[in-house]
């Protein structure tokens, strides 16, 4: 009868173990969904001229250190080569995510988005393709990050 | 409902409209829609431009017809000359906010307002306001 009991006891404490593991790696999932698609968003409205800014995004965790900054290389493609890019351009946001799967997440880290990229955004007028300048709008004067930040802590925060 | 993105527009520039009609205290020029109204360099009075952005589109739901979360930013953007104070911009701000602070139109459903620090450029200062909003479509 005692040994019954034991027996049961370890069965118990195995299953709760199992489902404890379970549980832990749904919130993993879902930490890692969250922090992919702020991720990816940031990433893809981000403004581009040389794609620079774009692909110094990282994602640094309190277990990781970020690698600073490193500038944005042609690697040779005809789409990399040309400027100015446009918020979304594939290369560079590409560069960036392919980094950010790297990454591994546990949903104990901290997480940081980090960009090092030494940039003013001070343009006040814009060159078009028919080779006219133009003052840019105002809302184009903004400060990048303060908007995005806004974005992600008004969909994500909560 | 299927014109989505023509009723967001319509969303927003009725709330503007209201405001330019409210604003008695000058002719309020805004530019919104994409256009040029305002000469920057000629314009005394302070202005208002406003941008909408839509940022992004997330499935939301696993139905035949799923129901699809849009979500985006309203900028608002109030512009002064450099030197001719702060007054007249937090009037029309303060004025703007309650506009499309926590405000629910046809379809555009809006967050909190927020406004962040003035930035300066060619004798004229910015002073922006963010609402994030969202609204929810059917795929069809």
């Amino acid at each position: 009868m005692i040994s019954f009991r034991a027996d049961a006891r370890a069965k118990n404490l195995a299953g709760i173990d199992r489902r404890k593991k379970l549980f832990q790696k749904l919130l993993n999932d879902q930490f890692r969904y969250k922090v992919y698609a702020m991720y990816r968003d940031l990433n893809r409205v981000s403004p581009q001229f040389s794609g620079d800014y774009v692909s110094n995004w990282e994602l640094v965790t309190s277990s990781t250190s970020p690698r600073g900054y490193q500038e944005w290389k042609n690697k040779g493609s005809v789409l990399v080569s040309q400027q100015p890019k446009h918020a979304g351009d594939s290369d560079a946001v590409d560069f960036s995510l392919r980094r950010m799967y790297r990454v591994k997440l546990d949903y104990r880290d901290k997480v940081y988005f980090y960009n090092p990229t030494p940039v003013e955004f001070t343009a006040t007028t814009a060159t078009g393709p028919d080779g006219k300048t133009t003052a840019l709008r105002p809302e184009n004067i903004l400060s990048p990050p303060q908007l995005l930040f806004s974005y992600l802590k008004a969909n994500y925060g909560k | 409902m299927t014109n989505y993105y023509e009723q967001t527009r319509i969303d927003v520039a009725t709330q503007v409209q209201a405001i330019v009609t409210a604003w008695t205290t000058y002719p309020l020029v805004v530019e919104l829609d994409n256009d040029d109204a305002v000469d920057q360099a000629t314009q005394t009075n302070p202005y208002l431009q406003v941008e909408i952005r839509d940022i992004n589109g997330d499935q939301a739901d696993l139905s035949h017809n799923p129901l699809v979360k849009q979500t985006g930013q309203i900028r608002l953007v109030v512009v002064v000359k450099q030197g001719s104070g702060t007054r007249r911009a937090n009037e029309l701000l303060d004025f703007i906010r309650p506009y499309f602070d926590l405000k629910e139109f046809t379809l555009v459903r809006c967050h909190a307002a927020e406004k962040f620090p003035q930035v300066k450029r060619n004798g004229q200062v910015f002073f922006p306001l963010v609402i994030n909003y969202w609204y929810h479509r059917l795929s069809n």
